[in-house]
């Protein structure tokens, strides 16, 4: 459970998984939403794999992300945007995730 | 495209969930047999058991997600309505267990029952809106996922008991036997259906 705040506590992995609920996305299309580096992307994806919020699948040469969250890791993450949620140690470590994972061609 | 085994917290999580309820009710009813239980703190722990099993299946429903090729046409609606499914019995589950805590001796076995047959109606009829027309297996190799088809037995066995419970508060014990066994015929129908080997594509 610990690995699903340490998930939940990062605004862009937050924003992430508010982005998956509209519909499975690629990483190329989930990393230009955002403002970051493509290792650091890798990295938040990687949080969000290991908390087992998301599944990821490759298509191709790219990986597409699907939301996989059960009610209360939703009530958590509502509970979180709500409230703005953020712990310290929450940066991801930069990375032991391959680059290519958010490249999308 | 490629896939990978998926699930494996959800899958031991319907496991223990199953095992657990029938461990739990099985206990009540030995424990109500020699004495230890009177027959309401029986019936009124049993129907705590059922809303605790309806919040639990709702709660991992949405997590219980099919790799994209296995999926209909339209995963984002399908995820949209396993999310709503899993609301809504996480919600009915609370209140299910509210009623049977809080509610009149008299009342509660009906209010229950309508609770928890009314999420089943609901969740019934957005599914129905949400998937209509999207149906349709083209463009995706559907395959059959135990975890799934688990969750899917439980809840039918859900919606019986609650049906059970409503026919034999209205209309007694005979009517809710003659229900029984058509639970065991309809549910092995059911069952030999679902565990049918899928058409395989390839």
């Amino acid at each position: 459970m610990s690995t699903v705040f340490k998930a939940l506590s990062d605004p862009t992995r937050r924003r992430v998984l508010e982005l998956l609920k509209q519909g499975p996305k690629s990483a190329g299309e989930l990393a230009a939403e955002f403002n970051v580096s493509k290792p650091t992307m890798s990295a938040h994806f990687a949080v969000l794999r290991e908390a087992d919020l998301v599944t990821s699948e490759k298509h191709g040469k790219s990986v597409v992300y699907q939301l996989k969250v059960s009610v209360l890791e939703d009530a958590l993450l509502s509970f979180a945007q709500m409230f703005g949620w953020e712990l310290q140690s929450s940066k991801p470590t930069v990375p032991n995730v391959p680059a290519q994972e958010v490249t999308d061609k | 495209m490629t896939t990978k085994p998926q699930n494996p917290v959800a899958g031991r999580s319907t496991t223990i969930l199953i095992g657990g309820s029938v461990l739990a009710v099985m206990t009540i009813a030995l424990a109500k047999e020699f004495g230890s239980l009177d027959n309401d703190t029986a019936k009124r722990a049993i129907g705590l058991i059922f809303g605790v099993i309806l919040m639990s299946v709702g709660n991992i429903l949405p997590k219980i997600v099919l790799p994209l090729e296995a999926d209909w046409q339209n995963p984002t609606k399908a995820r949209a309505a396993e999310r709503f499914a899993g609301r809504m019995f996480v919600l009915a589950g609370l209140v299910y267990i509210s009623v049977w805590l809080f509610a009149a001796t008299d009342s509660r076995m009906i209010i229950s029952s309508l609770v928890g047959l009314g999420a089943f109606g609901i969740v019934g009829i957005r599914w129905a809106l949400l998937m209509r027309g999207q149906l349709s297996r083209e463009g995706g190799s559907f395959k059959s996922d135990y975890r799934r088809i688990g969750i899917f037995c439980i809840l039918h066995a859900l919606l019986w008991v609650f049906a059970m419970f409503l026919v034999d508060s209205v209309w007694g014990d005979r009517a809710s036997q003659w229900m029984v066994i058509i639970f065991v015929l309809v549910n092995g129908l059911l069952v030999s259906l679902l565990f049918k080997a899928p058409p395989s594509n390839e």
